[in-house]
């Protein structure tokens, strides 16, 4: 058999697999490994693998060609996921010979709910294990993630602060800029602790400095994580078991600002404090400070208003007790006028002086007064006082008549 | 003497005269008394006044 031209068995492999694959797409899921992209030219390579535990059971080359390009941008609009290397795809792709260039897959879609139904899974597979495995740091109530990291009293004000982001970011500057900027002129201290915030190994660096923090010597009042600015994607380091477990476990207040629009990282469900962006979570701090000062103003305003108010009631009470005192002593005065006025009187009523005034006279027979007819002695002389004298009373010698009957003296 | 003293003993003072309990020799005493501890009480609240303008003044200072 004579030797044929390499161009022609090219030719054969491409008639070949045209018979069976052109003009024909497929979905397939493949997981992505090294990925070239090139967005100035509109196109992009990557290597399409299929593993087993370890092992690599299948490998591909694949491109996305500029009449597809735009897929890429749409799925990391869709999904927060960056377009990188390890992530699982549902793609639509047909097969392609070239024989210079080989076999290649063509991608021409991406299904966006399939790596959202895989995210949200590993998501809930993490949470699961949460409350599962850390139940002491993590449980539901009413379908709510309650955390011990969320059950922590921030202090009433909060100054200390430990600042988790990537140094010069823009997330980080923005951080510092609204404390800074604070119209109120509160003074905070801020101490960095740089990592990465994205990218592999992202989750690591972040619980190393969680670490550092919880095992350094200065009792911060929170930590702030930040990271914003830049990408919108790339959250996985938010999403994985051990940020969940540092997080909800950590003995400081965590307020997280990792800028994002739609996703709500296992971090912002678990942390303290969860804003949208880092100018956010220094705004939730100065409101925070805000809040305890204006409690002290109220306190001094309710300080002086009761203080008024005492102050007012003991005037009132001593003046009137001083009105009951003038009142008192007044009455008092009087009361002992009348009592005086009283006997006075009574002792007036009882002179005979007076009662001889009005016509009476009093009867006596050798000095003695005789009250009763039964005292009349018929043989002594009797004189009658009068008001203004004495008249001796020639008397028959009669018995006296007594009477049982009382005259009425007027 | 403390204010809250003074108040009480003028409270019983004032009671008595107005109950007629108080002997009359006594009265005149009791009135100065009396006397003394309403311009006790007043002055003592006079001094307390001063020192709630101040500490309005410093509180408003703060503002």
């Amino acid at each position: 058999m004579s030797p044929i031209r390499l161009s022609d068995l090219a030719y054969t492999i491409d008639a070949v697999l045209d018979e069976n694959f052109g003009g024909k797409a497929m979905w397939v899921v493949a997981e992505t490994s090294d990925i070239k992209n090139y967005p100035d030219r509109q196109y992009c390579f990557m290597t399409l693998v299929e593993r087993e535990g370890n092992q690599t059971v299948a490998k591909l080359e694949a491109a996305i060609w500029r009449k597809n390009y735009p897929i890429i941008k749409r799925f990391e609009a869709a999904t927060q996921v960056a377009f990188a290397r390890n992530i699982q795809l549902l793609m639509l792709v047909s097969v392609s010979y070239h024989a210079v260039y080989g076999l290649r897959l063509e991608v021409h879609q991406i299904d966006h709910a399939y790596t959202m139904g895989n995210l949200e899974r590993e998501r809930q597979a993490v949470l699961d294990s949460l409350v599962r495995d850390y139940s002491q740091f993590v449980w539901l109530d009413q379908g709510q993630y309650i955390t011990s990291n969320q059950m922590l009293d921030r202090p009433p004000v909060c100054q200390r602060i430990a600042l988790i982001g990537a140094p010069n970011s823009d997330g980080w500057r923005d951080f510092r800029q609204e404390l800074a900027n604070n119209p109120w002129g509160y003074r905070f201290m801020i101490d960095d602790y740089a990592t990465q915030v994205q990218g592999v190994g992202a989750d690591k660096a972040i619980c190393a400095q969680l670490e550092q923090i919880a095992n350094g010597s200065v009792p911060y009042d929170v930590v702030v994580m930040v990271r914003g600015g830049g990408s919108q994607l790339d959250f996985g380091a938010f999403d994985t078991l051990r940020m969940g477990v540092a997080v909800a476990s950590f003995p400081y207040p965590i307020v997280a600002g990792i800028g994002h629009d739609r996703n709500v990282s296992i971090t912002d469900m678990l942390c303290h404090q969860s804003v949208k962006t880092p100018t956010k979570a220094a705004a939730f701090l100065i409101e925070h400070n805000r809040t305890f000062e204006e409690t002290c103003l109220q306190l001094a305003f309710r300080v002086a208003e009761s203080g008024r108010t005492a102050l007012l009631e003991a005037r009132e009470e001593v003046d009137q007790l001083t009105d009951r005192f003038r009142y008192g002593t007044h009455l008092y005065l009087r009361n002992r006028q009348v009592e005086l006025t009283e006997k006075a009187t009574t002792i007036r009523h009882l002179d005979p002086m007076n009662i001889l005034k009005r016509g009476y006279a009093l009867l006596s027979q050798n000095g003695n007064i005789i009250t009763r007819a039964a005292q009349f002695q018929p043989n002594l002389p009797v004189e009658a006082q009068l008001a203004d004298g004495i008249i001796q009373l020639a008397v028959n010698n009669q018995q006296p008549t007594v009477s049982s009957e009382q005259p009425t003296i007027n | 003497m403390t204010y809250q003293d003074a108040y009480d003993q003028l409270t019983t003072l004032v009671d008595d005269i107005e109950n007629d309990t108080v002997p009359l020799d006594e009265l005149p005493g009791k009135i100065r008394l009396a006397t003394e501890l309403i311009a006790f009480c007043q002055q003592r609240l006079r001094a307390v006044d001063d020192d709630y303008q101040q500490a309005v003044i410093q509180l408003q200072k703060r503002q």
